[in-house]
Order: C-alpha cells, then sequence, then structure tokens
C-alpha cells in the first residue's frame, strides 16, 4: 500500500514538475540569457522559463518562444523581460468572425507612407578586420594550452590581447611585440570560466584589431571520450617525432580541436625544420578550416 | 411556371456561355502585356487569405526539431549528425543531396570527392545513427511521358545511402520549370510511381518511421494529391507570415556548441536542411511561396525554406489535420445552382419591380460575394474543407449584366429570327363569319 502511494506520488510530481514551466525556447540568436535563481546565464534553446525567470535579448538577437498552451511567442526587441509580463502577452485568439472583420478593415486602410528612398541598389560585405587570428572563430581546446597566432597586412606590433568571458568581462590583458601567445586556460584568471574570447588589438593604432575568437573547454564526458581514443593513439605513436606529431594533428582536426592541431603541427614543424611536407600540411590544413 | 424555369435555365447557360468566352479571350493572351492584374492574381487562390489570417492560430509543434546545415561541408554535416544523434532523436532526415548531380565521378568534376575522409565520416555518421532518411528526386528521362509520370530516381551516393534506413522524393507540387524558379507550393503528392514501384514523399517517410500508424491512416486516403495544412514556419524576422515560429530550430553553431538542452532532441523528428547561410538570412535558395505568405499577389519575398515545407507536412499528418477539397464537379455544380437561382431572383426582379432592377441585383450580388467568402472562411474553421467558390464567385459576379444582355439582346433577337421565318405563329386571323340573315 505505501510502495502504491509513493509511486502515484511520484508520478504526480513528476508531472506537476514537468508542466511547471511557461514557455519554452523555440529558437534563440545572439548572446541572450535568462535569470534563473538569482543568476544570468546563457540562454539555450529548448530550455524551460519559468513565471520567476527573467529573459534578456541581445541586440542583434531573436528568441522564438511557446507557451505552455502551444501558442508561440516573438522576442526581437532587445531588452529585458520579466516571464510573467511574457505571459500576459500571449494571445488568447480571437473568433474567426472577428479576424474576418480585421482583415477586412486593416485592408481598407491605406498602408503607411513608405520611405522610397529606404532600400539602395548597394550589399553589405563583413566588418573589415586588419588582424585575422588562426583559429576558427568558435574552437574547442583538449589540452588548455593555446599556441594563438595572428597576421594581417601591414600590422603594426606591439600588440594587445585581450581575454574576455562571455559577459564581455576583461579576464586578462596581455601586451606582446610577436604575433603569437600561448595563452594557459588553466590560469587561476580563466579556470572558473567554461570558454573565453579573444581580441587581439596594435596598441599603436585601435583601427587595427581582429574579430572575437571563442576558446571552449571541452566538457568532461567529451574530455574523457577525447582522452580513451588519444591513450589508443599514443600506444602506437609513443615517441616524440615530426611523424607522430602529424598522426596527432590529424586526430585532433577530425575531433575538431583545431587549436590542439595547430599545437600539433608546430611541434611537427619544430622536430623537422627541414622537411617541408610538415609546412605543406600544415598550410592545407589552416586553408581547409578557413585558418588563412 | 415550366417556361419560366425554361428561360432561367437557358439564361444560366448563357452565363456561363459568357464566361467561357471570356475565360478564352484571356487564354489568347491578347492582352497580357497589359494585364498586369491578372499576372499577379494567377498565382493566387481564394483560400490563400485562409491560410495566411482567418483561421484559428494552429499550436507550436514540439516534436519536429529544425537543424540548420547552411553552407557546411559533409565532413561537418557529419559533426553535426553525430552530435545529434548522441541525443536520440527517433529520426533523422537529412533534406540535401549528397552526389555528383550527374557530372563525371572524379575530383575535377565532383570537389566533394576531394575531401575522401569527410566522405567517410559522413558516410559512417549515417550509418552509426541509424535512423538517417535521405532524400531523391523524382526525374523524367523519357520526354514521352506525361507530366506526372517519372522513369528515374535521383539519389545520394552508395557510401551515403547504404547506412540510411530509408528515402523519400524531396519533390514538391509548384509551377516551377527548374530548381531556382519561382516556386509556390500548396500542396504534395504523398506516393508516386517510378517504374511501377511506389515511393513516398521524404515528409511522409519521416512521418512513417515517427508514428506509423497515423501516417499509414493518412495514407489510406489514397489522395494522387494533398493540400498542405501549414502550421508555419521557422525564424521568419522578416515577418513574411504570420506564424513565424512554430517549431524547434536550430543554427549551425547551436549544434557545434550544444548550445540545447537534451530533452529538446530526445524521440523527436529532427530534420537538417538549408535554412539560410545563419539563421535570419533573407536567402531565396531553396525558398518557396506558401499560403501563408502574406501578401496574396503581386511582387513578394518567397516565405519559406523546402525543409520547413516538409515539416508542415510531418506535423499535418501526425496532427491528423488534413484538408479535404472540393472535386471540380462539385465546384461546378455549386456555380450552375447559385447562378441558377440568382437568374430566377432576378427575373422576379425583373417582372416585378423593374425600376429597381439595376440597384437591387448589385445589392444582391454584393451580398452574396461577401456571404460565399465568409461561408469558405468559416467551412475551412469548423470542417478543415477548401471550399473553392472561385467558379460560383465569378457566375455571381457576371449574372447581373449578363442576365439584362440575355433579355435585351439574347431574347428579342431569337424572337425576331423565329418571326422572320414565320416559326412563331401569327395572331390568328380574324374569321368575318357570314352574319346569318335576318330572317
Amino acid at each position: 500500500m505505501k510502495k502504491t502511494i509513493t509511486f502515484i506520488l511520484t508520478i504526480l510530481a513528476s508531472v506537476a514538475l514537468a508542466q511547471d514551466y511557461a514557455f519554452k525556447v523555440l529558437a534563440s540568436k545572439g548572446n541572450n540569457e535568462i535569470k534563473a535563481n538569482g543568476a544570468w546565464m546563457p540562454l539555450k534553446t529548448g530550455a524551460s522559463l519559468r513565471t520567476g525567470d527573467e529573459l534578456k535579448l541581445a541586440s542583434n538577437g531573436y528568441i522564438g518562444l511557446v507557451h505552455k498552451k502551444g501558442q508561440p511567442l516573438e522576442i526581437k526587441t532587445p531588452g529585458s523581460y520579466p516571464v510573467v509580463q511574457l505571459e500576459s502577452q500571449v494571445n488568447s485568439g480571437t473568433g474567426i468572425l472577428s479576424k474576418y472583420a480585421d482583415f477586412i478593415l486593416s485592408n481598407a486602410t491605406p498602408e503607411a507612407k513608405k520611405n522610397r528612398l529606404s532600400a539602395t541598389g548597394a550589399v553589405d560585405r563583413g566588418e573589415y578586420h586588419a588582424i585575422k587570428i588562426a583559429l576558427p572563430e568558435h574552437a574547442g581546446i583538449y589540452h588548455n594550452v593555446a599556441s594563438v597566432g595572428w597576421s594581417g597586412d601591414n600590422i603594426k606590433s606591439p600588440f594587445i590581447v585581450t581575454v574576455l568571458n562571455m559577459f564581455d568581462e576583461e579576464l586578462a590583458l596581455y601586451e606582446t611585440e610577436q604575433t603569437s601567445i600561448q595563452l594557459d586556460l588553466n590560469d587561476a584568471k580563466f579556470a572558473k570560466e567554461n570558454a573565453v574570447l579573444i581580441e587581439v588589438k596594435s596598441k599603436g593604432d585601435q583601427n587595427q584589431k581582429s574579430k572575437r575568437h571563442m576558446i571552449k573547454k571541452l566538457a568532461a564526458a567529451d574530455q574523457a571520450g577525447i582522452q580513451k581514443s588519444l591513450t589508443e593513439i599514443n600506444l602506437v605513436v609513443q615517441d616524440e617525432t615530426a611523424l607522430n606529431s602529424l598522426i596527432l594533428a590529424s586526430f585532433y582536426e577530425q575531433n575538431k580541436l583545431y587549436i590542439d592541431a595547430i599545437g600539433a603541427y608546430e611541434d611537427a614543424i619544430r622536430l623537422a625544420p627541414d622537411v617541408s611536407a610538415y609546412q605543406e600540411s600544415y598550410t592545407d590544413f589552416l586553408m581547409r578550416n578557413g585558418l588563412r | 411556371m415550366r417556361k419560366f424555369w425554361l428561360d432561367c435555365v437557358l439564361a444560366t447557360a448563357f452565363v456561363f456561355l459568357a464566361f467561357w468566352g471570356l475565360a478564352g479571350l484571356t487564354k489568347l493572351r491578347v492582352f497580357n502585356a497589359f494585364d498586369s492584374l491578372g499576372e499577379a492574381l494567377s498565382d493566387v487562390e481564394l483560400t490563400d487569405y485562409v491560410f495566411s489570417a482567418l483561421r484559428d492560430d494552429p499550436k507550436v509543434d514540439t516534436s519536429i526539431v529544425l537543424v540548420n546545415i547552411g553552407m557546411l561541408s559533409r565532413r561537418q554535416i557529419a559533426e553535426q549528425v553525430t552530435i545529434i544523434s548522441k541525443y536520440k532523436p527517433r529520426v533523422i532526415g537529412i533534406d540535401s543531396f549528397f552526389d555528383c548531380r550527374g557530372r563525371n565521378y572524379d575530383t575535377l568534376n565532383c570537389p566533394a570527392l576531394t575531401d575522401e575522409l569527410g566522405n567517410l565520416m559522413f558516410g559512417d555518421a549515417i550509418r552509426s545513427a541509424g535512423n538517417v532518411v535521405l532524400v531523391t528526386k523524382l526525374l523524367r528521362n523519357d520526354s514521352t511521358l506525361a507530366d506526372n509520370e517519372f522513369d528515374t530516381l535521383r539519389r545520394s551516393d552508395p557510401i551515403f545511402r547504404d547506412g540510411a534506413l530509408a528515402e523519400g522524393f524531396a519533390n514538391l507540387e509548384t509551377d516551377a520549370a527548374f530548381q531556382d524558379d519561382v516556386k509556390t507550393c500548396r500542396n504534395f503528392n504523398p506516393v508516386m510511381v517510378v517504374s511501377d514501384s511506389a515511393h513516398r514523399a521524404f515528409a511522409v517517410e519521416l512521418a512513417l518511421q515517427y508514428d506509423s500508424a497515423k501516417t499509414n491512416k493518412f495514407l489510406r486516403r489514397g489522395n494522387y494529391l494533398e493540400v498542405i495544412n501549414f502550421r508555419g514556419n521557422v525564424f521568419d524576422v522578416m515577418g513574411t507570415t504570420n506564424y513565424p515560429q512554430m517549431f524547434y530550430t536550430l543554427d549551425v553553431d547551436d549544434v557545434y556548441n550544444e548550445n540545447f538542452v537534451s530533452e529538446m532532441i530526445k524521440d523527436k523528428i529532427v530534420i537538417f536542411g538549408y535554412l539560410g547561410n545563419f539563421l535570419g538570412d533573407p536567402s531565396w535558395a531553396d525558398k518557396f511561396y506558401t499560403p501563408l505568405n502574406r501578401k496574396m499577389a503581386g511582387k513578394a519575398n518567397p516565405d519559406m525554406f523546402g525543409a520547413v515545407v516538409h515539416a508542415n507536412v510531418i506535423s499535418m499528418i501526425l496532427n491528423e489535420d488534413y484538408v479535404e477539397q472540393m472535386p471540380l464537379w462539385q465546384q461546378v455544380s455549386m456555380a450552375v445552382l447559385i447562378c441558377l437561382l440568382n437568374v430566377a431572383l432576378f427575373a422576379l426582379i425583373n417582372t416585378y419591380l423593374p425600376l429597381y432592377y439595376d440597384g437591387i441585383t448589385k445589392l444582391l450580388q454584393l451580398i452574396q460575394l461577401l456571404a460565399y467568402s465568409v461561408l469558405m472562411v468559416m467551412i475551412f474553421h469548423w470542417y478543415t474543407f477548401k471550399l473553392n467558390i472561385t467558379l460560383t464567385l465569378a457566375a455571381v459576379a457576371l449574372v447581373g449584366d449578363v442576365y439584362e444582355v440575355y433579355m435585351s439582346v439574347i431574347k428579342n433577337l431569337y424572337i425576331k429570327i423565329l418571326g422572320k421565318f414565320s416559326l412563331t405563329p401569327k395572331p390568328a386571323d380574324v374569321l368575318m363569319s357570314e352574319t346569318p340573315e335576318k330572317q
């Protein structure tokens, strides 16, 4: 009897919990956030929003929501929105005849006067960045030590390398005369962050700067998976040779760990500087992945 | 009474003759150069208004997830498939071809073959997932075949399709002459025969893998063509439709960064397809005009990517939200009956209220046009039945004036012609009877 009651209560509780949301996120674009239990965190598609939560739409962002009753709701204007406010905006639907009347009347009124010169015959192209970082815009990392290099036309040293978190807060600032830097993500400054953003600027010319690139630490489960595969590979590639580094580079590339792959290629070139094949492979790798 | 109804039938026949004559004139395309209105309206159906703005707002369908493949390579799509597959979707559909488009199978003519490792990875990802449905395309090599007959299928390369669970044709019913032509999609074919073998549509195949009972119930309808009961769009930031976000949607980066919750994918239908280079991209590639478009006629932006059209078909099947439509004979019968009743009414008005004929008949026509359009909307709302009243509305619009032409010109001409050939009985000669003499 006790077991039956417990079972029924558990089912009821899970049903109650399952319904204990106001909205779910259908689609999200931009650095949107949700405040739940007092803390802001990045918004994920499919996440549940509860009545006490708050939503923040970033500029140029978009959020599509579905109410628990199935009605959709879009948010396109940047700003913060308490979920309770969003609930009041959900349309409970109008009758068909009133929709028909609205439809007839809306077509009877003239369209708002449009600006006849609002369209141009030109296109926009991507914002110009004088400095190009040799990393994908979003890259995962296994070893947590990133070798970040950059290049550009007529760029002037010294360079300022800024490391930020996902909320645009500065974590570290480095100055260097070189066109590369080693970042240790195990450093205390970055230890709490799952992902960091890197930006490179010329100290002398503020107009010379790079796009922001994200480096993301692998989740624990993925780390374990990579570790397991690496253990198997290391049985074969025990010695530190240029060829073994190339094999490792290929493994990292397959697993989309481009930063580790760059490190492995650089090791291969360092170990066999006279062998042009490694440099060519590295160049092919950079071109293949749009890093050059 | 008999004469009255005979007259009404003849007048009705004349209305349809006039209608046929006008329709024939438009087919001569003599005025096409100046017929911008006709051009704009040629692609409009009245029920488009219903889909766009005059029905109960449909609910979001959370059983389908759309994933944008953007301009990813096969290797990169393989990674997407691997990531999504981890979260155990019920079935995965990939709305893209992976072949050499009929060109020579070498790296010169088919650059995608260069990335051998990437192709292997993709083939492996499909095989490992175990629940991937790929697309095919119905083709016609024999040009003597009719428009609705096909003899070949375009398929992805064996390295990919051999590991797939199933395939379904992605062709959608439009007036497009080629892939990048203007495409308006309202209907689709659930099943087509290719060289004596039946093939299901891509959306039907996905629905079948998800819920075979509901899909088989749908297929038992046995219709060659089905109207798509569109639910809505995804990421319609341009506002081309009234239902801009009706399915879960993930952009390219969302998948790589796993910026979603696992429950969103588990046991769902996941469709990988092109939704722009990024979500919100105003690209026209693989984009269709649908009845959901806010702009009914004239120059408008296409509103829905092909993958989303497939999602709408699946949603219709799984929600058993089919649209019935009026067969042609019912459309004609309704138009004839309404026209006949109007002619009878107008004849009575002409007889008893001749002074008010013009005013009353015009008023009646306007009221009827409004009433039938309301009826069309309400019947769709109550019964999801597409009441095609175009012929009826045309008949009602023409009946007033054409009936006047019939009465004043045709009928009088008829009587005159008959009179000329002495076919009409003349008034009887007055017989001068011999008056009996008074005796």
